[in-house]
């Protein structure tokens, strides 16, 4: 029987070396148009994804972070960045994609558990 | 039982955890589960090429997946827009193997209990 789940994807990669970002974002998307309840997490590397006025085109890339601007269109309103991890990387004084909060690893941990699928890319 | 999803994310040649999900897949069907389907995402599509020709003795990730096929007709399907991206030939898919879109994914698994990656 189908019913509404709470799905989570967590965001790993770095920006634009490998597809990983696009290819998680496309699975949010794909279960945000199947009215599942989705969270986006940025997590570890992952978040430089969410780095404000990155411009893949520079580099000879298609720009798909826009479109995390624009996730509410589909139903996705959490969306989250660890705290941890931007501290991690030294990027927590940055300026982050509108929209996109950061989260305590506790928070995180009620995340995870209160998901019933969980996606790492 | 519990039902799965198994999704493969590595490609046939580099990476043990494509067998692991194979023997996953064995054990839990014969431990009275079900398995639904085995989605290829990533460069996980490359494990349904159908020109691969890799030696006998070396790591090759197809067999098993092809086993569970034949064995208990375990569904193996392929992301059809991972596999774009990678330029694989859609008429030279490996028999046993489906391209299939997110979509399917996407509703198989909202009747499904676990969705297991390997990596």
């Amino acid at each position: 029987m189908s019913q509404v789940k709470n799905i989570l994807v967590i965001h790993t990669a770095t920006t634009l070396n490998t597809l990983a970002g696009k290819e998680a974002l496309d699975l949010s998307l794909i279960f945000g148009a199947y009215e599942q309840n989705v969270s986006v997490l940025f997590y570890q590397a992952g978040v430089f994804q969410t780095l404000a006025h990155q411009v893949p085109e520079r580099v000879g890339q298609k720009d798909y972070l826009t479109a995390f601007k624009t996730l509410d269109i589909y139903d996705i309103d959490n969306v989250f960045v660890c705290k941890d991890s931007l501290e991690q990387f030294g990027v927590s004084d940055a300026e982050l994609i509108a929209g996109i909060s950061p989260l305590s690893k506790t928070d995180i941990l009620t995340l995870k558990q209160d998901a019933d699928h969980v996606y790492i890319i | 039982m519990t039902s799965f999803i198994l999704m493969i994310h590595a490609s046939p040649w580099s990476h043990q955890s494509v067998l692991t999900a194979a023997q996953f897949a064995q054990t839990a069907i014969k431990r009275g589960n079900q398995v639904k389907a085995i989605f290829m995402y990533q460069d996980g599509v490359l494990n349904g090429q159908g020109a691969l020709d890799i030696a006998s003795d070396e790591l090759n990730g197809q067999h098993p997946l092809l086993a569970l096929h034949e064995q208990h007709g375990v569904l193996l399907l392929m992301c059809a827009t991972a596999a774009e991206k990678r330029g694989l030939d859609m008429a030279q898919i490996k028999n046993g193997f489906k391209i299939a879109g997110l979509a399917e994914l996407a509703e198989l698994a909202t009747s499904t209990d676990k969705v297991v990656q390997f990596k």
